[in-house]
Parts: C-alpha cells; structure tokens; sequence
C-alpha cells in the first residue's frame, strides 16, 4: 500500500496515534466510549506478516459483528464523496461504522 | 464506634472515585467523538459548527435541497428552494456523544441519502405555508443559534 495523501485533520489524527501511521487502514466505529479505532496494514497482510494479518482478519471480524447489529459502514476517504459499504474493503483509507438508527 | 467511621469512609472514597470514573469516562469519549468529528468534517463546515450551532449539508440528490444539522442532538431542519420542508427526527439506537450526531447525520445524508430520509420522522412544522409565506428558514436558524 502506497502511502496516500489526505487532508490535514486525517493525518494528524493518524500520526497521533502510536498505533499506526498515514498508510495503515483504520476501522472506526462510533459508541458510548466516542468511537472505538483498529488499524490494519493491508500491505503487511499481503506480505504475509503474522500480525498483520491477524488485525486484519479482527477488523474483518468486527465489521462483520457490527453489521449484524444492524449498523452502517461507510469508507471515508480524502477528496472523494462518502460511500455506503456494505463488505469489509481492506484497502479503503478509513472506514467508519455507526450504530443502527431509528426514527425519533 | 471506629468500624462505623471506617465503613463511612470507606463508602465516601468509593463514591468520590465512581464520580472522578464516569467523568473520566464521559470526557474521554466527548474527545474522541470532536476528534471523529473533525476527522469527518471539513475545516470550514467544523468552524461554522461551532460559530453557528449547525451546518447545512447539500442533498446528494436535489442541489435546491440542503439539510440544516444542530450541534447537539435534536431536529434537523429539511430545506428546499430557501424554505423549511420539515423536520427530521432521527437517532442511534445506542448511547452516543452528542458530536457523533452530526457524525452520523452528516455521512448517512451524503452516502445514503434515500434511507436516511425514509428512517427519518418527518414533522411539516404548523404554518410553514402560511407564516411569512412559508419562509421559516431565517427563523429557524435564529432559534438554533441561540438555543445553545
């Protein structure tokens, strides 16, 4: 994975974290506790980097989980238009998840 | 006598350590839904955010359309060529943030405007036709900017 260019307020937010770095893939999903985030490195997984695909293989499995509770995906990415998700994308930027919604 | 004091102590400490947890708690996920939020935000719509109370969203769909969204949780204000078409209600099934709102409304708007709208309860507000010919917007935007 190349490293991709994106707004400021996204690569600070990513640098910020001890976690990953500007070319990992964050999974966001928004709770109580704010928004709980995994990182994956899609390109280690490709590599086939134990950890790697490990994260990845959880990310998946929490996005499934998620998804059966009924919330939303979407992949949120620099300058280009939000887009609804409906599988697990390994290779989006970011993608955030919101709990199911109901009329109030 | 001693033991009393004890327990009454022991118990005072508990609830002073409950008390700084859920603040902890409650001020941790607050940061993390603006630092969401400012993720998802522009920096112009994040400024105008907190300037204004709200931010309007376009309609992927309809330019004459856009959505007005408050800061903290409540009505979003459907608008169309300049006037209030009505008010939508919609919100998670779960505890969230007040920031994650706009989060949630702002990416449901642009990525999947149809089932926003159809999960949404509409409210047409009583005289939107006959007050002002029908041209509410400006009131409402008085009202959201200084109910906060």
């Amino acid at each position: 994975m190349t490293s991709r260019s994106s707004p400021k307020n996204v690569q600070s937010l990513a640098e910020s974290d001890d976690e990953g770095g500007i070319t990992m893939g964050l999974l966001r999903i928004v709770s109580k506790r704010g928004d709980d985030r995994l990182f994956w490195n899609e390109q280690g997984a490709q590599a086939g980097d134990a950890e790697a695909m490990a994260a990845l293989q959880e990310a998946e499995r929490i996005f499934a989980k998620e998804r059966t509770r009924g919330a939303t995906a979407f992949r949120v990415e620099p300058d280009k238009p939000v887009e609804r998700l409906g599988e697990f994308d390994p290779q989006a930027w970011q993608i955030i998840m919101v709990p199911r919604v109901v009329g109030g | 006598m001693m033991v009393e004091t004890l327990v009454y102590v022991l118990l005072g400490i508990g609830v002073c350590v409950s008390l700084l947890l859920l603040w902890w708690f409650h001020s941790r996920a607050n940061r993390r839904a603006c630092q969401l939020l400012r993720a998802v935000l522009t920096q112009e719509q994040y400024r105008h955010l907190f300037r204004w109370g709200y931010i309007d969203i376009s309609s992927p769909s309809n330019p004459q359309r856009f959505y007005r969204v408050p800061k903290a949780p409540g009505v979003v204000h459907l608008i169309e060529n300049g006037r209030l078409q009505a008010n939508l209600c919609l919100q998670p099934l779960d505890l969230v943030p007040n920031a994650d709102f706009v989060v949630i409304h702002k990416l449901m708007i642009e990525a999947d405007e149809q089932t926003y709208l159809q999960k949404a309860n509409r409210i047409v507000p009583i005289g939107t036709n006959a007050f002002n010919d029908g041209d509410l917007v400006e009131l409402s935007r008085f009202f959201m900017v200084y109910q906060h």
